[in-house]
């Protein structure tokens, strides 16, 4: 069994642990702002800021769904899929059935919560290994996505639900406020309360949890319903932007949230990292999209710049790892 | 007294017992399915049907024969997809600029040996966990060859390249005959050299294999070459075949490879995955997604039923072997 | 007799945090004969061992394998050098053949890459028939018993040429035919001058295989003697016989045993727990003594939930309970301090504050939500209380020492206002200073009315600290044994069983 070990920095600050090791990131951030506003005079214009925040919006959302399951050491492969359905339940209701706005928004939540508890059972219950059952799970679910759509796009919501994705409130793009709120609701939950330590205490060590009286199947199956309700509103603020649904919005969003939050630090192990590396991950993959823009680069080369930040980060931190360790014996 | 006749027929039950045994579950699933579709629409079983299906299986085969060895000796590949995408790109563009067949191939094939090289490398020496490795080469490479192609297919029509993906030779199509041959170096490989005997070793008991003199490191490193090699392959027949190398194509691929694995029997770090029986999960999702095609599924249910038999077929495997 | 000295161990030293684990120790091997090891366990003799397979580098001292002197200490090279060790959980691929498993990293070669089948299918079977072995070389060794299993092992030491096998536990797994067969073949390996090392716990062995017979205590060579010298009672005086100092003195304190705390009736499951019956009131150390592998961890495991079990009774302060998770038992008023503190016991990776309270999070914070001001309170009080060495309480618990660290698992539990505890041996590799401070506050405890039941392997550690003793053999309790009539070759006695 691997005992997952970590180095301590947290020695001469008395900050959290977790602020301490997103600090490389928030310089990496920050040297890349730098940099950007070098290159480009656009750059740190209000305008632009304001519009990498309100495209990372969605995706941060989605990403921190993926940090839960990640941080009880286990990946999640049908975000993207439940992030599409979350989108196309509603869409469906109010376009064929004409149901009510604020109606549909919660179906579609219910829906994600229903795909969470779903791939919960799968892992705890039947025991799958998480690569494998999240991933027949995203198959099936596409394919109830289909079904529903009957294949088809589907076009033109209300204004009372466009709202969530185009309006602007105090000249802000909600989009960035949904985020805002998502991310303080998820980091007070994993920092201030007892799940989110119990979460944490999993990850850490799923048998000292247990042997410590956590009903850890019962954490795990909250986890994954968390996510799915995280991945619907993603979703829906999506259809909500793009005034669109389809069965298969989602497919190309899950490698970026997966990304962000391994560039961000939590480790694919569990127990270590959180959601603020997440956000900073995100960050770090918008701006580096944005700045390509600006410069005039072709944007398609993000996926490869995403593949290589990747790379790159968890070899710093394994090499970082390997120094800390050599200096302890 | 038993006489010479009956323990020799005892025998012969004892034996097919074991073969009929040593079938994943799903096969049973598989031939009913088979079946099914052959009596609901005749046309299922037309040689022209099937050769078709088997030509464009003969890419996921090989991929997913290279996911169980991959899986076999404890990793995972998610980059072969991109990959097989990749070196498609490679082939066409090469191509395009006029170099000729032979040489455009070459550097494609290779291209893949450079993934495997660097995937090896992170995963092997640098001890970084195969899932992230894959998933960092997976995004460049996919990235690169959206990026050279500027987003959309690439022609080929170099009349060798066409021939190797649509022709055939002594009635077999050539990508089957690839396909095949791939299987069969594999399953030497696996089976009768030490490499392939210490793939399984290091994926049950790395630390046993390392103690017994096996060089973990190189072996690691080298599956993951081989693997991403044999990917690059599969995408040149798949661009030969359908004559442009399409950046979108071939993405996402490999988790139906690792599927169709892990359907086959193949756990990870269990030297109990065969290659064998991968075919076995092949062909369940080759004949699904044929069978429901030709007896006129709509393709927005298709694959609703695909997912859900992914999702039983996984949950019956696991069930079943926690049973034993 | 001028028989070759196949391995000299001269003064070997060996040091791990907080513990001495070999002082000054001298070993030595001949061709042809079984040495045996006996000791408690702690005595030092996987230590040893591990030197002499390479896993362990000595801080100070000589080992010669076949005059040449070891400088380099890795499996590897101890394998070149002719030494090969079977553990108790053998190294064996399942899905290898026999045969592959042999020669694993040494398969015969046709045209340099592909697997001479034939000719390895030949020596491995040559091997094995040297050993009188019947066992088929194409047989998976999944489908092997034990036995045999084990057999193979030695087959494979065989085809390293290995000069000198150390066999840990050989028989601890198998049954009386294949002990036998056991024993011829170590008879055949002798004949053919391998030198085997041989640590076992059964003393009603040591007589039938061995040619000599070395005595470890505390990391001490405590003696040597030819088996035809041997009386075994004069052996376990060896094993056990020590000093008892001034912490291991069984104080009679003033404390009162009241009720019934903790009651198992007729426990079993599967093969590890035969109807295992014990009870623990409050106030009381009950300590459970026996070998590793006894079955004590899965009866403590059975008992708080954390394992199944097929039948039997748990009774807490008198009720019946039905153990199906480790959280039905912490609300009942249970404790485990488990025995690999590390893997099961903490958290490592997370800060010593949340590891205190993590086992009472619900009760603690009356809501949904940590109240850190508290956290922080109670993680200090203590801290304090057990006098926790840590620089601040955020320090992650990795960075704490063995015994720092038993006192995190400890003050989890405390935190939760527990009334029985089951401590699984609480201060395996702890320092002597910490080992006092631990027992000192497990008094405390029972004075203050809580009920322990102590798993220990270190007697003295059972004689000081337990106001009763039940002894475990092979999943059966075996004796019941008040402190005033306990000694440490009694309970030995009843541990090894067969003296």
């Amino acid at each position: 069994m691997t005992m997952k070990t970590v180095e301590d920095k947290s020695k001469k600050f008395s900050l959290s642990a977790n602020l301490v090791n997103s600090l490389p990131r928030i310089l990496i951030l920050g040297l890349l702002g730098v940099v950007l506003s070098f290159l480009s005079p656009y750059f740190l214009k209000t305008n632009n800021l304001m519009n990498i925040a309100s495209i990372a919006s969605i995706p941060i959302i989605l990403a921190l769904g993926e940090t839960l399951i990640v941080l009880t050491g286990n990946i999640d492969l049908s975000l993207g899929a439940v992030f599409s359905i979350g989108g196309v339940v509603p869409a469906a209701l109010m376009k064929f059935l004409e149901v009510p706005v604020p109606i549909a928004i919660l179906a579609g939540l219910l829906v994600g919560a229903f795909m969470g508890l779903m791939n919960g059972l799968l892992i705890s219950k039947i025991k799958l290994p998480s690569m494998i059952g999240s991933y027949a799970l995203k198959v099936a679910v596409t394919g109830i996505a289909v079904a529903i759509l009957q294949g088809y796009v589907v076009y033109g919501f209300p204004d009372s639900f466009r709202f969530l994705g185009v309006e602007r409130v105090l000249n802000i793009p909600v989009p960035i406020y949904i985020a805002t709120i998502t991310f303080v609701i998820i980091w007070l939950i994993l920092r201030r309360t007892i799940l989110g330590r119990k979460i944490y205490a999993m990850g850490a060590n799923a048998d000292a949890a247990r042997l410590s009286g956590i009903k850890v199947d019962r954490v795990l199956i909250i986890t994954y319903i968390m996510a799915g309700v995280l991945a619907a509103v993603a979703g829906i603020v999506q259809v909500s932007r793009v005034n669109s649904s389809h069965a298969f919005l989602g497919d190309t969003m899950l490698l970026p949230a997966i990304a962000a939050v391994v560039i961000g630090g939590t480790s694919m192990f569990g127990g270590v990292g959180g959601v603020f590396g997440t956000v900073i991950g995100a960050l770090i993959m918008s701006v580096i999209d944005n700045g390509l823009n600006l410069v005039g680069a072709p944007s398609i080369l993000q996926q490869f710049i995403v593949g290589v930040i990747i790379l790159l980060a968890v070899i710093i931190d394994q090499t970082v790892r390997r120094i800390a360790d050599k200096r302890m014996r | 007294m038993q006489t010479i006749e009956s323990t020799k027929k005892n025998r012969i039950l004892e034996g097919a017992k074991k073969f009929i045994k040593s079938f994943p579950p799903l096969t049973w699933v598989v031939i009913l399915m088979i079946i099914f579709f052959a009596i609901a629409e005749p046309s299922f079983f037309d040689i022209g049907n099937i050769t078709n299906v088997i030509r464009r299986g003969s890419s996921l085969w090989m991929l997913a024969t290279m996911a169980t060895l991959v899986l076999i000796s404890g990793g995972l590949d998610l980059s072969l997809g991109s990959v097989l995408t990749f070196s498609g790109v490679v082939l066409a563009l090469l191509l395009k600029a006029g170099a000729n067949a032979g040489i455009a191939s070459l550097a494609a094939l290779l291209s893949g040996t450079f993934v495997g090289v660097l995937n090896g490398f992170l995963v092997s020496v640098f001890g970084i966990p195969a899932f992230i490795v894959t998933l960092g080469s997976m995004n460049i490479f996919a990235g690169l060859s959206i990026f050279f192609t500027e987003s959309s297919a690439v022609f080929i029509s170099d009349p060798r390249m066409v021939f190797f993906g649509a022709g055939a030779i002594l009635g077999i199509p050539i990508p089957i005959l690839i396909a095949v041959l791939i299987f069969v170096v594999s399953f030497v490989m696996l089976h009768h050299t030490s490499f392939g005997r210490n793939l399984v070793a290091i994926g049950e008991n790395e630390t046993g294999a390392h103690l017994s003199g096996v060089n973990t490191r190189r072996t690691t490193w080298l599956i993951y070459v081989y693997a991403s090699t044999v990917a690059a392959l599969a995408g040149i027949v798949l661009s030969s075949r359908i004559q442009s190398a399409d950046p979108t194509v071939g993405v996402g691929w490999e988790f139906e490879a690792i599927a169709a694995s892990i359907m086959g029997g193949t756990l990870r770090g269990k030297g109990r995955g065969n290659i064998t029986t991968t075919i076995i999960g092949v062909v369940l999702i080759l004949v699904l997604r044929n069978g429901l095609n030709i007896i006129g599924v709509p393709v927005m249910w298709r694959s609703a039923v695909v997912g859900l038999f992914l999702l039983s077929g996984i949950i019956i495997d696991v069930t079943m072997r926690r049973r034993e | 007799m001028d028989k070759k000295i196949l391995l000299k161990a001269e003064k070997i030293n060996k040091s791990f945090p907080g513990v001495k684990a070999l002082d000054n120790v001298d070993f030595d091997l001949y061709e042809g004969e079984v040495h045996v090891l006996i000791g408690e366990n702690g005595a030092g003799k996987s230590t040893l061992m591990k030197i002499i397979a390479g896993a362990y580098r000595p801080d100070s001292g000589n080992l010669y394998i076949d005059g040449e002197k070891i400088s380099v200490f890795n499996p590897l090279a101890a394998q070149e050098a002719g030494v090969s060790i079977i553990y108790q959980e053998f190294n064996l691929i399942p899905d290898l053949i026999v045969a592959q498993n042999m020669y694993l990293g040494r398969f015969p070669k046709r045209f340099g890459i592909l697997i001479d089948h034939k000719k390895l299918h030949q020596d491995a079977a040559d091997v094995l028939a040297s050993l009188s072995l019947d066992i088929d070389t194409h047989a998976y060794c999944i489908n092997l018993g034990t036995g045999q299993r084990q057999m193979v092992e030695v087959a494979k030491a065989l085809t390293m040429q290995s000069k000198i096998l150390i066999m840990d536990e050989p028989t601890a797994a198998l049954t009386d035919r294949e002990i036998d067969h056991l024993f011829e073949t170590i008879e055949n390996l002798k004949a053919k001058g391998i030198g085997i090392i041989y640590i076992s716990h059964r003393l009603e062995e040591v007589k039938v295989v061995g040619d000599r017979v070395t005595v470890l205590r505390d990391g001490k060579h405590i003696g040597t003697k030819e088996q035809t010298n041997v009386d075994i009672s004069e052996l376990v005086t060896m094993m056990v016989g020590r000093q008892m100092g001034d912490l291991y003195t069984y104080k009679k304190m003033e404390k009162e045993i009241t009720r019934e705390a903790l009651r198992v009736e007729d426990l079993s499951s599967g093969t590890r727990i035969k109807n295992a019956s014990l009870d623990v009131s409050v106030g009381e150390i009950v300590g459970l003594a026996g070998l590793v592998g006894a079955g004590r961890t899965d009866l403590a495991r059975a008992i708080f939930g954390a394992d199944k079990y097929d039948s039997g009774k748990v009774f807490v302060f008198g009720d019946e309970v039905n153990p199906k998770s480790p959280s039905d038992m912490v609300k009942k008023g249970l404790g485990l301090i488990p025995e690999d503190r590390k893997a099961q016991g903490l958290c490592l990776i997370l800060p010593t504050s949340e590891n205190i309270v993590l086992a009472n999070l619900k009760n603690l914070f009356n809501k949904l939500f940590i109240n850190l001001k508290k956290e922080k309170q109670v993680a200090q009080k203590y801290i304090e209380d057990l006098r926790i060495a840590t620089p601040s309480q955020s320090r992650i618990v990795q960075f704490l020492s063995g015994g720092t660290q038993q006192k995190v698992v400890l003050a989890k539990w405390l935190c939760t206002n527990s009334k029985i505890f089951i401590f699984d041996e609480p201060t395996r590799g702890i320092d002597v200073g910490a080992k006092a401070e631990i027992h000192d506050l497990m008094r405390e405890l029972v004075k203050n009315g809580a009920a322990i039941l102590m798993i220990s392997s270190e007697l003295p550690e059972i004689l000081g600290m337990s106001d009763r003793i039940f002894v475990m053999r092979e999943g059966s309790i075996v004796a019941e044994l008040d402190r005033d009539e306990a000694t440490q070759e009694i309970v030995i006695a009843h541990a090894m069983g067969g003296v």
